[in-house]
């Protein structure tokens, strides 16, 4: 159910939206540690801002535009990543077998998240936002800054190389 | 077989959260909330916050510019000098009255 965004509070948000945006955070950044910082760092943008909410055409693309945002400032302070474009997910792998809160119970699964980590940021953030969270490909391109065909490509890109990257290590 | 894999795997991901996580989160998130709304502010109170700093500030320096508005007054006419000389003339006078009818000044010898 989407609330009226004039009679919307930070409090209702975090009710609706601290699962998803966890999630959404956690599959970017993966410790759970730093997800909780991410997070927080969130909610406290999405308090600062809430009157440009009125102006935003869909309340969840413009959450989870906050949430994205904050995640790959987060990526470049700690990683040094430099934009959407940007490769290197050796770290990110790195702590997704070192953090205390991931399964290592199913290799399959476990690979099919390492897959997602080598893909470019771009490419993982538009796979992650349609295939977990099922947003619509218009709502993914607000999220991201893109057009809707480029987010339609990239979605697409992204099942290709998880597919390649899965049967090649297999 | 690409099928085949995203059906095989669906949404799982590896990742897990602690017992009862995401019940003390939201707690943790609206305290962290309540603690920025003392800092944040709605834009008509910063206006008003900005016009009682200005009559503030008039207060403050209104009594000042009625200093120097006074003193700008004091120094406008310049006095006449002549009383003053004559005043003057009348004490060396005094001083030399005085000399004249000490005792002990009579008595030395100069």
């Amino acid at each position: 159910m989407r609330l009226l965004a004039h009679s919307v509070t930070t409090e209702q948000l975090i009710e609706q939206y601290q699962r998803p945006l966890y999630w959404h955070i956690r599959r970017m950044v993966v410790s759970h540690d730093d997800t909780q910082d991410v997070l927080q760092e969130t909610f406290i943008q999405i308090h600062t801002h809430l009157n440009e909410l009125r102006q935003a055409d869909s309340e969840r693309a413009w959450v989870y535009r906050i949430a994205t945002n904050e995640a790959l400032q987060w990526l470049r302070s700690k990683h040094e990543f430099l934009s959407f474009e940007d490769e290197d997910a050796s770290p990110l792998i790195n702590t997704l077998m070192a953090d205390s809160y991931t399964d290592t119970g199913d290799a399959l699964v476990l690979l099919m998240q390492e897959a997602i980590l080598t893909l470019p940021t771009m490419q993982r953030t538009v796979f992650n936002l349609r295939y977990y969270d099922e947003l619509p490909y218009e709502e993914i391109a607000s999220v991201t800054g893109s057009s809707v065909g480029a987010a339609k490509t990239n979605y697409h890109f992204a099942k290709e190389k998880i597919t390649n990257y899965i049967l090649a290590h297999q | 077989m690409k099928q085949d894999i995203f059906t095989q795997v669906g949404k799982r991901t590896p990742f897990r959260t602690p017992e009862w996580f995401f019940e003390q989160q939201e707690q943790t998130l609206k305290k962290a909330i309540s603690s920025q709304k003392s800092v944040v502010r709605p834009l008509h109170r910063k206006w008003w916050y900005a016009v009682a700093a200005c009559a503030l500030l008039l207060i403050a320096i209104y009594p000042v510019m009625q200093l120097v508005h006074s003193s700008s007054d004091s120094l406008a006419p310049v006095p006449d000098t002549a009383p003053v000389y004559s005043q003057t003339s009348t004490a060396s006078d005094d001083w030399s009255d005085f000399a004249e009818a000490d005792v002990f000044l009579d008595n030395m010898n100069w």
